[in-house]
């Protein structure tokens, strides 16, 4: 922010958001949120800061800087007010004012690559199945689960399991506990070939639409496989 | 009664009131409507030149214009000397009531204003508002900032005003309002319900707390403020078409005088009652003065109408229990006096009279016992209160009897703290611990050097003096004289080789049973150490 000028108050418009839930025009001031930010003095963040900008109707401003990704969404500013302002959900409605292109890097990147493919990592469907059959081989190895193959689009199992898109990607060996679990307890599952993708990063980014189809996506998933119970470690 | 009343009148206007209110304000005026209607007669006097109320005209005697020259007499009998207008009158009442307004003035100073067009104060601003003379601040784009309580934090019944003020101000068509405010104490009632109601109204808050900001009159009457904000760290500027300042709400200039003349004590204030628990809601420390509303400290005006009830309540009790029995008497031998006034300067009562012998007026005397402790030469006594060495030696005989082996405390503790406290522990089927002997005393003010000296004299280890804590004497200095009297007789304990330790001070409150025992044990332990230094050793 330029320092040097000053701003005209009545250029202002604090009006502006006073249709929103998160009661930011409860603030006293008090500062107890900026005093417990972990992230509070990076870039010269600090909740309050944000939240007195957006009561001032100083929206744009916010918008354009750094400060609403700084913020880990953590939640102890919130936790922290003894007003009640729901800092966390006012941080996200921020990012979600940043237009698409402007969003951070990797996140609108996967955000993009999962409503157009399925998965933040564009992965190809024969490449994920190649992954997982991959896997369950290895699996068959390990004493006691000889003859296990990973059930995919397997119609009317009764939990459908989601698959964060890193455990095909860097951390495979994190499937096998799952996979020895439902082995072991005799669990009749399924991971289903498309729209796998158990994150979704619209959460991050505020994009509730985005979080829409992700969940939706999922929903489809259950009812062309029949399934009831849904297993969603995200 | 009214014949009574009538006796003391001397002036030329023969007046017949039972109470006399001083103050012409909301308060006085609803003061002076209860008693009225409770049959008792009521004189009004008022500073100016105001005229009464409709509800009470008629009813009561009105005096405007008038300056209290002097105040003789005693609860049930003052008489009051007054100037009114050019004449003298005298008036003899049985009780008072002072009910002066308080006195407002804007702070202008404060925000480094000068008092100009476009700039107004808060009670101002409350009349325009009652009287809808708000066409001049309504219009397209007019912006307000109402300055709140910066380098000096605003009463909470101004901020509140202010706030009230603000709101109403921004439901004038075309006006924006921007409340700046120092710290301010959302926790009064009230208060946090109106910042809610004002910012959800559209009012914007800055708050300060060091830097504060700098308003610059222009040419045209407007303001420029440029201020840095806290918060946001961000330079803003603001034109403002208005601005409100607070006020600050202080004692009526006359109040001193009235003070003065009636005797009453301040609070450190000023106002004509002092900080002590005891005398709220609306005593004083002289019995039959009253004092409400603006006269004894900063009241909102809902505030000062249940004063009003309360303090009428009050008067009411009072001059039913005026035929009552006295407390115990305190009386001056007079073979013993030598009239060097040490009594009268002591008396928080009032209660002793200088006429040609020195009396106590037993309508006005609390019977503390301050004066029988303070007189050089043990002239006055209190009917029923044996504190000397006989009496302690009489306990210690049987202290000596039953506990041989057990350090000798002597407890004295007033009966309104440390008494209540005794009996807490009585009711509650505990006793005192073994060897403490307890004496009850009217008040710390009785006890004087001699009485903790005559307790080590007939045997005590060890004496704990008991007083009630800070501000919450019924004699105002009670606790103030004996912990001085005490801590002299210290030194005189140090300058015959005793330790000083072996005396003890502590305040307590009426409700402190456990902590008195607590208290107790904890210096009989330090006694038994005294006594056998070599103990703590062998055990250590």
């Amino acid at each position: 922010m330029a320092e040097n000028q000053p701003i005209h108050i009545e250029a202002l418009n604090p009006d502006c958001c006073n249709q929103w839930l998160y009661q930011q025009d409860a603030c006293l001031t008090c500062a107890m949120c900026a005093s417990v930010c972990p992230v509070a003095g990076v870039d010269n963040y600090d909740p309050r800061k944000m939240v007195r900008m957006v009561s001032l109707g100083m929206v744009d401003q916010v918008v354009q800087s750094r400060w609403p990704w700084i913020c880990t969404m953590c939640g102890k500013c919130e936790q922290s007010c003894p007003m009640g302002i729901d800092i966390s959900d006012l941080t996200r409605k921020i990012r979600s004012l940043r237009e698409g292109k402007h969003v951070p890097g990797i996140l609108s990147k996967g955000l993009a690559a999962a409503l157009e493919t399925g998965n933040n990592l564009s992965l190809p469907k024969e490449d994920f199945i190649f992954i997982l059959e991959d896997v369950g081989d290895e699996v068959a190895e390990e004493p006691g689960l000889e003859g296990f193959t990973v059930p995919i689009d397997k119609k009317g199992a009764r939990i459908l399991t989601t698959i964060h898109n890193k455990l095909v990607n860097t951390h495979t060996e994190d499937l096998k506990p799952w996979w020895r679990i439902f082995h072991a307890a005799g669990e009749d599952w399924t991971i289903a070939s498309d729209n796998w993708e158990g994150t979704t990063w619209g959460y991050f980014t505020g994009d509730d639409e985005a979080m829409k189809v992700m969940a939706g996506r999922i929903v489809e998933n259950m009812r062309r496989l029949e399934i009831d119970t849904l297993l969603w470690p995200e | 009664m009214e014949n009574k009343a009538e006796n003391g009148v001397r002036g030329k206007e023969s007046l017949s009131a039972e109470v006399m209110i001083f103050g012409d304000s909301v308060c006085a005026q609803r003061i002076a409507a209860n008693l009225v209607d409770n049959g008792i007669g009521v004189c009004l006097a008022a500073g100016n030149g105001s005229s009464p109320a409709s509800i009470i005209q008629d009813r009561v005697q009105w005096l405007s214009d008038t300056r209290l020259n002097h105040c003789h007499g005693f609860a049930g009998n003052f008489t009051l000397q007054i100037d009114h207008g050019h004449n003298q009158l005298k008036k003899t009442v049985q009780a008072i009531v002072v009910a002066e307004d308080d006195s407002r003035s804007p702070n202008y100073s404060q925000y480094r204003l000068t008092p100009g067009l476009r700039v107004v104060g808060l009670s101002d601003l409350e009349e325009k508002l009652k009287h809808s003379m708000t066409e001049s601040f309504s219009g397209t784009d007019t912006r307000i900032v109402l300055l709140c309580g910066w380098r000096k934090d605003a009463h909470p019944s101004v901020a509140r005003r202010m706030l009230e003020g603000c709101l109403q101000l921004q439901a004038q068509p075309g006006v924006s309002t921007y409340f700046m405010t120092g710290n301010m104490k959302v926790a009064s009632a009230g208060s946090e319900e109106l910042v809610h109601k004002a910012k959800q109204a559209g009012t914007v808050f800055f708050k300060f707390t060091g830097v504060f900001p700098t308003i610059q009159p222009q040419e045209n009457g407007y303001f420029t403020i440029d201020y840095p904000d806290e918060s946001t760290r961000n330079t803003f500027q603001l034109t403002a078409d208005w601005v409100v300042v607070d006020e600050t709400i202080e004692p009526a200039n006359h109040l001193e005088l009235l003070i003065q003349k009636l005797g009453i004590d301040q609070d450190h204030i000023g106002f004509a009652q002092s900080d002590n628990v005891r005398r709220l809601s609306n005593f004083t420390n002289r019995r039959g003065i009253f004092v409400a509303g603006g006269s004894r400290g900063v009241l909102s005006h809902a505030e000062q109408l249940a004063d009003a009830d309360q303090v009428s309540l009050n008067v009411l009790s009072f001059l039913g229990d005026l035929d009552g029995e006295p407390l115990a008497g305190v009386t001056i031998k007079q073979g013993l006096c030598a009239r060097c006034l040490t009594c009268v300067r002591l008396c928080p009562h009032r209660a002793i009279e200088v006429g040609s012998r020195i009396t106590v007026i037993t309508e006005a005397c609390q019977s503390c016992g301050i004066c029988t402790a303070g007189c050089p030469g043990r002239a006055i006594e209190m009917e029923g209160v044996h504190i000397g060495l006989e009496t302690i030696q009489r306990m210690n005989h049987l202290l000596a009897i039953t506990f041989v082996e057990k350090p000798r405390i002597v407890v004295f503790g007033c009966m309104r703290s440390a008494g209540q406290s005794h009996t807490l522990i009585q009711v509650s089927g505990q006793a005192l611990p073994e060897g403490v002997g307890f004496v009850e005393i009217p008040c710390g003010g009785t006890i004087a050097g001699r009485h903790l000296l005559g307790a080590f004299e007939a045997g005590a280890d060890g004496v704990m003096l008991c007083i009630c804590h800070t501000d919450n004497c019924q004699s105002e200095i009670g606790n103030v004289v004996a912990r001085k009297r005490a801590e002299s007789t210290r030194d005189l304990l140090a300058s015959a080789g005793v330790e000083t330790e072996r005396l003890r001070i502590v305040s307590l409150s009426a409700n402190m049973g456990n902590e008195f025992v607590y208290r107790i044990k904890a210096f009989i332990k330090d006694i038994v150490l005294l006594n056998n230094p070599q103990k703590e050793n062998k055990n250590g």
